[in-house]
């Protein structure tokens, strides 16, 4: 159940840096409300506060998957994950970072056309699978 | 000699925009007549854009259904009473002739997907429809589904690629300029033909359920290669999403729960607002009624705090409540909504959720003929994003069915206009134009932050636009819009990092987002009175004798050329007069 409490601000660390290159973690103190997502913040940190942070997403609703990170060493969908308190967000695997928190994303389908099943799925894939 | 303006040079006969439900479907049936295809996508195929996000009905007509893939569907049913269904509920502006060719073709469209490996999962009636017409494959496997399939067909398929615009010259259309997302290359695509199959601009507005790509790309760039759209005007709104908390903004749950429970929409009175608009069907009126008569709410001081309306579930006793979890079928099971689990959010349902409209759909856009071609030769469309298929408003389901049967044509028509068109050089003055877009947010600036400039788009639409439009307000927005326009050029960029820059494509979007803005404010204006979609508080009535018109846009440099072209009634006859809005025409006899 989300805390109907009232806006507070967290830490939140995000391991950042391009492939093959130095990687460092930069902190930001976020504003968080009730019932935000942890995509929210990535979204918040890029309006407000910094915008040369890479991320992608597209849904927003917990089916595409584009939004896979590690949260305090957890893979989940970042658009579905509620924020909890101070966090340390990374790239849901760290050979495929491309850039910050975009990472080449598990295949869907190889190139010769055999499907080699679905993505990591966090929380169980018929969760995202559910409407 | 000077160096090249681009970064790369890609060649195909046939460059397809989009690569989900539409341009999949396009990309499968030109690799299917032997040219060679280039699929190009602004995100990761299947895991983004509309499609995957898709419920799962595709519309058949219910004969078909019945004796093609032997669902309970009736016999009386043809796809001749589809598309009569479809003109209805389209308020009567569809064009009749792409109408039977989409109800036509819609049983072989499905058929095909069977055959590639689909399965039906369900058989549902929404509401619009006089029968039973939904066959539920959820949009998500249909995405991968076609993804596989493009693959198979040896379809290239280029990912993260932001086309900027078209280029073109005298004799039509030759290719386009991108911006490759990862590396921030300059890539120049060159072609015998184009098929945009990009979707609707549903992100144009502050709540909306579309996915992060739906920005408007393809209709505002056919718009600037000089091709006409039409119906801009028809935005579709979905009544009740959520607004609160933050991670559940434009969930379509509340709305699945209204089509299946008797719920009770409140206005910040307590009041039941609907036994004003419809007061025998209430909130199971149709959806664009319920969402103009929750928007009037909103505007007239009786909403919520955070400018919504109320959806309420209290009516039903507490002992009762304990088998919610059995209530609904198989896709609203456990009150999941997506990825998300809604006692994550809500302890009970003693509470009302504060809901809102979203922008769910785009209604109207590129003006295409039967072949799914526009006015501009070499380029094609097809799919969300293209006019006249659903007219004024669309039918439950019928998103799905569009994406295959045009898609399927658009892919086809483009083939063969491939085969007989030679490529041609691109003039260097269009290419630097274009390629200009992208350089200039390379350079420092004063002007204000592409983010500040998405949100004040957004502002826009929210307060001046919105589904409850009126005069004095559109004007206002399109004096905004013409302000932004002139900051445009002087976006302020803070990040020059070459790989995945968010703030780039912000700002080549924010272009697309202000052109389709102001055709919807345009087209919004000329239209002097209420219908479908679109709700014109100085004119609350539907006008049969003045606008059962289409209205079509151009711009050729800075005019504008408004033109309404009269509904042709090729199979169905038109209603006539003048309607309170809501009320269902009857049309006359024929």
């Amino acid at each position: 159940m989300v805390d109907r409490g009232s806006r507070r601000v967290i830490k939140v660390r995000i391991r950042r840096g391009v492939k093959g290159e130095r990687h460092w973690t930069a902190t930001y103190e976020v504003p968080v409300e009730p019932g935000q997502s942890v995509l929210g913040v990535l979204q918040y940190i890029y309006e407000h506060m910094d915008p040369t942070l890479a991320f992608s997403c597209s849904c927003r609703i917990g089916l595409c998957g584009a939004c896979l990170v590690r949260v305090n060493g957890k893979v989940v969908r970042a658009c579905t994950t509620l924020v909890e308190g101070d966090m340390l967000i990374e790239p849901y695997k760290t050979g495929a970072v491309v850039r910050d928190l975009v990472t080449d994303l598990p295949p869907l389908v190889k190139q010769q056309g055999e499907s080699v099943g679905s993505h990591p799925a966090p929380g169980g894939d018929e969760a995202g699978k559910q409407r | 000699m000077r160096d090249l303006l681009y970064d790369e040079e890609i060649l195909c006969d046939v460059l397809i925009i989009g690569t989900e439900g539409t341009g999949a479907r396009a990309a499968i049936e030109a690799a299917k007549q032997g040219v060679k295809v280039l699929a190009v996508t602004k995100g990761f195929q299947a895991r983004s854009g509309a499609t995957l996000t898709a419920d799962g009905e595709i519309d058949v007509d219910s004969r078909s259904c019945r004796e093609l893939f032997g669902v309970p569907g009736s016999p009386d049913d043809s796809p001749e009473q589809f598309a009569i269904d479809m003109i209805r509920e389209g308020d009567y502006l569809a064009d009749q002739r792409l109408v039977a060719i989409h109800t036509e073709e819609a049983p072989a469209r499905v058929k095909e997907l069977l055959e590639w490996g689909a399965r039906l999962e369900g058989f549902i009636q929404a509401p619009g429809h006089t029968y039973p017409r939904g066959l539920w494959i959820p949009g998500l496997k249909l995405a991968r589904l076609l993804a596989r399939r493009m693959r198979q067909m040896g379809v290239s398929v280029l990912e993260n690629t932001m086309v900027v615009d078209l280029l073109r010259d005298e004799e039509g259309v030759l290719g386009a300029i991108a911006l490759h997302l990862p590396t921030g290359r300059i890539l120049l695509l060159r072609c015998r033909a184009v098929v945009l199959a990009t979707g609707g601009a549903m992100r144009v507005f502050p709540l909306t359920t579309a996915p992060e790509e739906l920005t408007g790309d393809g209709l505002a760039m056919a718009l600037r290669c000089g091709a006409v759209l039409q119906d801009m005007e028809f935005p579709m709104f979905l009544p009740y999403t959520f607004l609160t908390p933050p991670a559940l903004r434009g969930v379509i749950f509340p709305y699945d729960v209204s089509a299946l429970l008797e719920v009770h929409a409140l206005n910040r009175h307590g009041e039941r607002y609907m036994a004003r608009w419809d007061p025998h069907r209430l909130e199971k009126s149709t959806r664009d009624i319920n969402s103009v008569a929750a928007a009037v709410e909103i505007r007239s001081g009786r909403g919520s705090p955070a400018g919504g309306t109320y959806l309420s579930l209290r009516h039903l006793p507490k002992n009762l409540l304990e088998f919610s979890a059995e209530w609904f079928p198989e896709n609203l099971r456990g009150w999941r909504a997506a990825g998300f689990r809604l006692k994550d959010f809500f302890a009970d349902l003693d509470d009302a959720w504060e809901v809102a409209p979203a922008c769910h759909f785009w209604n109207g856009g590129i003006r295409i003929d039967e072949r799914c071609a526009t006015n501009v030769p070499g380029l094609f469309a097809a799919g969300e994003g293209t006019a006249g298929i659903h007219g004024a408003n669309r039918l439950a389901g019928n998103a799905l069915t569009m994406t295959q049967v045009w898609g399927r044509r658009a892919g086809f028509f483009a083939a063969k206009f491939a085969e007989s068109t030679e490529l041609r050089d691109v003039p260097e003055s269009r290419l630097e134009h274009v390629i200009r877009k992208v350089t200039r947010l390379r350079e420092p600036s004063s002007g204000p932050s592409v983010v500040e400039m998405r949100q004040e788009i957004r502002r826009i639409s929210g307060e001046l636009v919105g589904i409850v439009r009126e005069e004095d307000r559109l004007l206002r927005a399109l004096e905004a819009i013409s302000g932004l326009r002139e900051e445009l050029p002087q976006q302020h960029v803070e990040g020059q990092d070459f790989c995945f820059n968010r703030e780039w494509v912000e700002g080549l979007q924010n272009e697309n987002l202000l052109d389709v803005l102001e055709c919807v404010v345009r087209a919004s204006l000329v239209r002097k009175e209420s219908r479908g979609a679109m709700y014109r508080e100085d004119y609350p009535f539907t006008d049969d004798e003045r606008w059962l018109c289409n209205l079509l846009l151009q711009r050729k440099g800075d005019i504008w050329i408004m033109e309404e072209r009269p509904v042709q009634a090729v199979y169905v006859s038109l209603p006539q007069g003048r309607r309170p809005y809501g009320q269902k025409a009857s049309p006359s006899e024929g």
